[in-house]
């Protein structure tokens, strides 16, 4: 970088108030919850005040959270070391009080968490995908009254073909695994995103749409009375 | 672009370091188990009924199948024969006999005392504790906390298992009491420092380790704080291992009566008494403390000052335009 290439724009400080050395990773601002047994440990109502009453404000010591919640700090504590071992808090410092107390500080590690049922009810059920997507998408099309001839079933299997793979490989472009930002979206918004800009991307593919026109045209035939 | 503040003061840790490290926890294990008492003393003797009651039950379900299956009289004959058995047997299965009635039987003291370190735990933590604590760590960690006894146990005695198989299994002679005094002490060495390392073995289970986690953890913790985890521990083993060889008559043990047998006599009772009601609740604190501490320092989350001030760099963030 050089001066001639380069315009400052901002100019801000920062004091970083945080020790440098430290391995705590910084807060995220939400995390989709979709396993069952982290489901049912923040279904307890402690547990659940803990997290999303004090610690995601502010990171809290087993003592503080029960002063402010009147609970022995014994009993704060069994469930502190639950949250902790799940990974929904996680330990941020340890400090020594000058009276020989050891405080620990845990802090929830987004500040909102959502529950992902719908992906979790997803992994649960056991739906099985057709052997030959092709074949039955023009199969289903009979109960539309639309029944593809035998003499146009091989026309209309390698278009449909082709049309899905292309909207399968655009669908996988957008719908990356290793785009976390993408993938911590709450379910429907994610959807709403991938169909949106797939939309658009299949739009600027000539292939596609060529394919896609030769498609429509075919189904116009049989929507006209072709049989 | 960022820059470290230049200007930086060295400033000396206001944390205990080294020997006023290792004196600063004992006092505060002492400190604290005083102030405690009545909720250790409770807490000691609701436990230890409770364990007698665990024992019985652990006997019961050996003796009571055993009784209904082969009858009374049979069952009187054959514990007879058994330990007539027993004594007769060598090697690798006569260990395997002793540990097998052994362990079960120790099993629920390995969790009454484990279940003192969940109350230390809260002491450290947060100030407070209460009796009944002692029951629930007791329920909620129990098979954790008998594995970790039990490691403990077999570590400890390892080298004398061995022993004892290599006398059976070869044809060494059995050593003379004159042969043993010279083994003993080098026994004791390694008892002491193998319970040594594992100190910090019942803290890591009260912590939520499993038992063999938490004996890898306190052996790898005490190795990067040998002087404060084996030091405390050196403390705990004389206070606590001095009056018991003391009291053991055995010309064995005669080596190691540092204290004369009619100095501490007089005392036994109140020996016993702070032992069981002051040393091992301040051991326990002790050592719950030293863990929290180095297990902090282990992952980074360590505060090292006393006050709420910290390290900090000031960082200058530039935001430009390529063009």
């Amino acid at each position: 970088m050089t001066m001639m290439t380069a315009r400052i724009t901002r100019l801000s400080w920062r004091l970083i108030t945080t020790n440098p050395k430290r391995k705590v990773s910084q807060i995220k601002e939400f995390v989709v919850i979709s396993d069952l047994k982290t489901i049912k440990l923040l279904l307890d109502r402690t547990r659940a005040d803990i997290v999303f009453k004090y610690l995601v404000n502010h990171e809290m010591t087993v003592k503080q959270l029960a002063d402010a919640m009147g609970k022995k700090p014994g009993t704060v504590l069994h469930h502190v070391q639950k949250l902790n071992n799940t990974g929904i808090i996680e330990l941020v410092r340890t400090r020594e009080t000058t009276r020989g107390i050891v405080e620990r500080y845990y802090r929830a590690i987004a500040r909102e968490y959502r529950l992902g049922i719908t992906e979790m009810m997803r992994s649960r059920t056991k739906t099985r995908a057709p052997r030959d997507p092709v074949q039955s998408t023009l199969m289903g099309l009979s109960t539309l009254g639309i029944t593809i001839s035998q003499a146009d079933m091989k026309r209309a299997h390698d278009l449909l073909s082709r049309i899905m793979e292309i909207e399968t490989k655009t669908e996988k472009l957008i719908n990356r695994s290793d785009n976390n930002a993408f993938q911590s979206l709450p379910t429907s918004t994610r959807i709403n995103v991938l169909k949106n800009m797939t939309k658009f991307l299949l739009s600027k593919n000539s292939t596609y749409t060529k394919l896609n026109a030769e498609w429509h045209d075919l189904l116009s035939q049989y929507l006209n009375g072709k049989s | 672009m960022s820059w470290s503040n230049n200007e930086q003061v060295k400033r000396k840790p206001k944390t205990a370091q080294g020997i006023s490290a290792m004196s600063k926890d004992l006092y505060l294990g002492f400190k604290f188990a005083v102030k405690h008492f009545l909720s250790y003393f409770l807490a000691m003797l609701g436990i230890l009924l409770l364990t007698i009651i665990m024992v019985i039950v652990v006997l019961l379900f050996v003796v009571v199948p055993l009784v209904l299956f082969v009858g009374v009289p049979a069952f009187i004959v054959w514990v007879t024969t058994f330990s007539v058995e027993v004594g007769t047997l060598e090697g690798t299965i006569f260990i395997a006999i002793i540990l097998l009635l052994v362990l079960p039987i120790l099993g629920p003291f390995f969790v009454a005392y484990g279940s003192l370190y969940g109350m230390s735990r809260e002491i450290i933590e947060s100030e407070v504790t209460s009796a009944e604590s002692a029951f629930s760590w007791y329920r909620k960690r129990a098979l954790s906390l008998a594995g970790g006894g039990m490691i403990h146990f077999l570590i400890s005695l390892a080298p004398f298992l061995i022993a004892i198989y290599a006398i059976f299994a070869t044809p060494i002679p059995i050593p003379t009491d004159e042969t043993l005094r010279m083994i003993l002490p080098v026994g004791f060495i390694w008892v002491i420092l193998s319970n040594g390392m594992l100190s910090l073995t019942f803290p890591g289970i009260i912590d939520g380790l499993s038992a063999a986690g938490a004996a890898k953890r306190s052996v790898r913790l005490c190795c990067r704080s040998p002087g404060r985890v084996l030091g405390s521990w050196s403390v705990f083993a004389t206070l606590i291992g001095v009056p018991i060889m003391t009291f053991l008559d055995d010309e064995l043990f005669d080596w190691i009566q540092i204290v004369p047998d009619s100095f501490l006599e007089p005392y036994t009772l109140l020996i016993v008494l702070l032992i069981l009601f002051i040393v091992l609740p301040a051991m326990s604190i002790t050592f719950s403390r030293i863990y929290l501490i180095l297990t902090a320092q282990d992952e980074s989350v360590y505060d090292n000052d006393d006050d709420d001030s910290e390290d900090y760099t000031i960082k200058l963030e530039v935001d430009y335009d390529e063009s």
